[in-house]
């Protein structure tokens, strides 16, 4: 047990280390030293290493759910691993995406020059010192008001500092990620196999606490949303569901579910709460896969379904296949590391590794069970 | 005597050279019409405007928020003269005024606080010299006081001519910035 921790401590760290190997060169703060160079200089090597990171972060993960699973490993123990998790990550630099950088832009347009942010874009503030090292300058905010609003929490403490702002979004969203974490573990009837297959996800760790993205927000009031629900807490619900669907709009497709939900408690009736979660996990799946026809897939949206899915995690295809996809998920920043363009062979790449891992485990199931 | 004169064929020729007239394109481009007054959204239009005044707050979003009603109720009027509807265009065309100053105003805030570094007068001056093109060819057109009989009311002198020169200063204004 001690190898697995020291393994997985020294994973995070070396992420930390990692990360500060994207710094961008316009970035107001020499943060990194001579890493960013490096880590430009050597793509191949950094590439082989983000594999080896993911691999790793991979293997730990798997080997604490078997042990959660087992009962071999207590609740104050992954607490004190999430804790850890958190707490060594949130120095990390935002290596995997500018999203955080938006999120201060738009903050900034809104508390700093009182503009409003839906209307006026951030490079129509050409004295904003952000704008050198933000990469979608050109566009209004991108987030709905819910987020826009809290965003001033992070935004109000940071004083006008940059460094100071990227380290209080980071809180701010690593404090969502460890109240989300709490709504599982509560929601599950504190099923520590729930917790670690949410809490541990490399996916929802990198993608939460060093990327920093606002997913976590606004599953977190979903699911709060759903826990309300459960007691009865009308007014409250609906309150923390539209804030949910006022952060990134994905959550308005649960309106069903939480229609039928309400209805049922409404009326006295019985709630199969397992299967709505299951479907919820389906409907946030679909909203995922669908996510092309406006953009991209990113990564990062994978938390919306993990999020439900950690909630019926007993349906070991569904468990399973998530997990391998989220590895293939995050493989997607590989070819970038490797050629460090969006463009040319990398968007082929990126096609080729997302299914591999879910492939390799449907495979490897259909032999197992032939 | 012959380098004089020389010099004086040289000046005569390049003074009566045709010289290509230069015709400022601005890159500036105004709407398209939108709905007329007598369209059943013409009102919740003007309510939504109202609406919308609430939501641009600061001073970029009500300079763009102004400006951009100035430039929809001018080519309302443009579109009302066209069709022979003067008091209804006298009417746009006031309020484009009206919203052309707001407009100016907002500019000049946005140059006291200092957040940009002359984005918003660049494009209102521009802006400003769309108006002006427009409201010349207006100007040229209509000379003459036009007096409108609407059915069952007194007939109404509407100084067009007036109004459309005042038009015209109040989109100098944009240069003041």
């Amino acid at each position: 047990m001690r190898i697995l921790f020291s393994i997985y401590i020294g994973t995070l760290v070396a992420l930390v280390l990692f990360s500060y190997g994207f710094v961008d060169p316009n970035f107001p703060y020499r943060l990194g030293g001579l890493l960013p160079a490096v880590v430009l200089e050597h793509k191949y090597l950094a590439t082989a290493v983000y594999c080896v990171l993911l691999i790793s972060m991979y293997f730990s993960y798997l080997s604490f759910m078997k042990k959660a699973e087992q009962k071999k490993l207590s609740a104050g123990t992954i607490w004190k691993l999430i804790g850890a998790t958190t707490a060594i990550l949130i120095p990390s630099y935002p290596a995997f995406s500018y999203d955080i950088f938006n999120y201060i832009a738009t903050a900034r347009v809104l508390f700093t020059y009182h503009e409003n942010p839906y209307i006026v874009m951030p490079i129509e503030l050409p004295v904003e010192p952000m704008l050198s090292f933000m990469h979608a300058a050109n566009k209004t905010a991108l987030y709905g008001i819910s987020w826009v609003v809290l965003s001033g929490i992070p935004q109000g403490v940071s004083f006008g500092s940059i460094l100071a702002a990227v380290l209080a979004f980071k809180v701010f969203i690593a404090l969502f990620y460890l109240g989300l974490c709490f709504l599982i573990y509560n929601v599950t009837k504190k099923s520590t196999y729930a917790l670690v297959f949410f809490a541990l996800n490399p996916l929802v760790v990198i993608e939460t606490l060093v990327s920093s993205h606002n997913d976590v927000v606004m599953m977190g009031f979903a699911l709060f949303s759903f826990y309300l629900l459960t007691r009865r807490l009308y007014i409250g619900s609906v309150t923390a569901l539209l804030f949910s669907i006022g952060v990134k709009f994905a959550t308005g497709f649960l309106l069903p579910v939480y229609g039928y939900v309400f209805y049922r408690q409404v009326w006295g009736k019985s709630v199969p709460y397992k299967r709505v979660y299951f479907i919820s996990a389906l409907l946030m799946l679909g909203i995922f896969l669908l996510s092309p026809l406006r953009e991209e897939l990113y990564s990062w949206y994978f938390i919306w379904p993990l999020t439900f899915a950690s909630l019926c995690s007993d349906r070991k295809v569904l468990r399973n296949g998530m997990i391998a996809l989220s590895l293939g998920l995050l493989l997607r920043f590989a070819p970038y590391i490797a050629t460090r363009e969006w463009f040319g062979i990398t968007p082929t790449i990126k096609l080729m590794v997302t299914p591999a891992p879910l492939a390799l485990y449907l495979l490897w199931n259909k032999v197992l069970h032939r | 005597m012959n380098r004089t004169f020389c010099v004086i064929i040289l000046a005569t020729f390049l003074y009566l050279l045709p010289v290509a007239h230069i015709h400022t394109v601005t890159a500036y481009t105004l709407p398209y019409p939108s709905y007329m007054p007598g369209h059943t959204l013409y009102t919740p239009r003007i309510l939504w405007d109202q609406v919308m005044e609430w939501w641009h707050f600061g001073s970029i979003s009500k300079t763009k928020y102004h400006l951009a009603l100035s430039d929809r109720y001018l080519v309302e009027a443009v579109t009302l003269l066209e069709y022979k509807q003067y008091l209804l265009a006298v009417s746009a065309l006031s309020h484009s005024n009206t919203h052309f100053i707001s407009s100016v105003l907002y500019a000049r805030d946005v140059v006291d606080e200092q957040k940009d570094k002359g984005l918003q007068a660049t494009i209102l001056k521009e802006a400003g010299k769309e108006h002006t093109r427009v409201l010349t060819v207006q100007a040229e057109t209509f000379v003459e006081n036009i007096t409108w009989s609407a059915e069952h009311e007194d007939p109404v002198t509407l100084e067009l001519p007036f109004l459309l020169r005042q038009s015209l200063i109040i989109r100098s204004y944009a240069n003041t910035i």
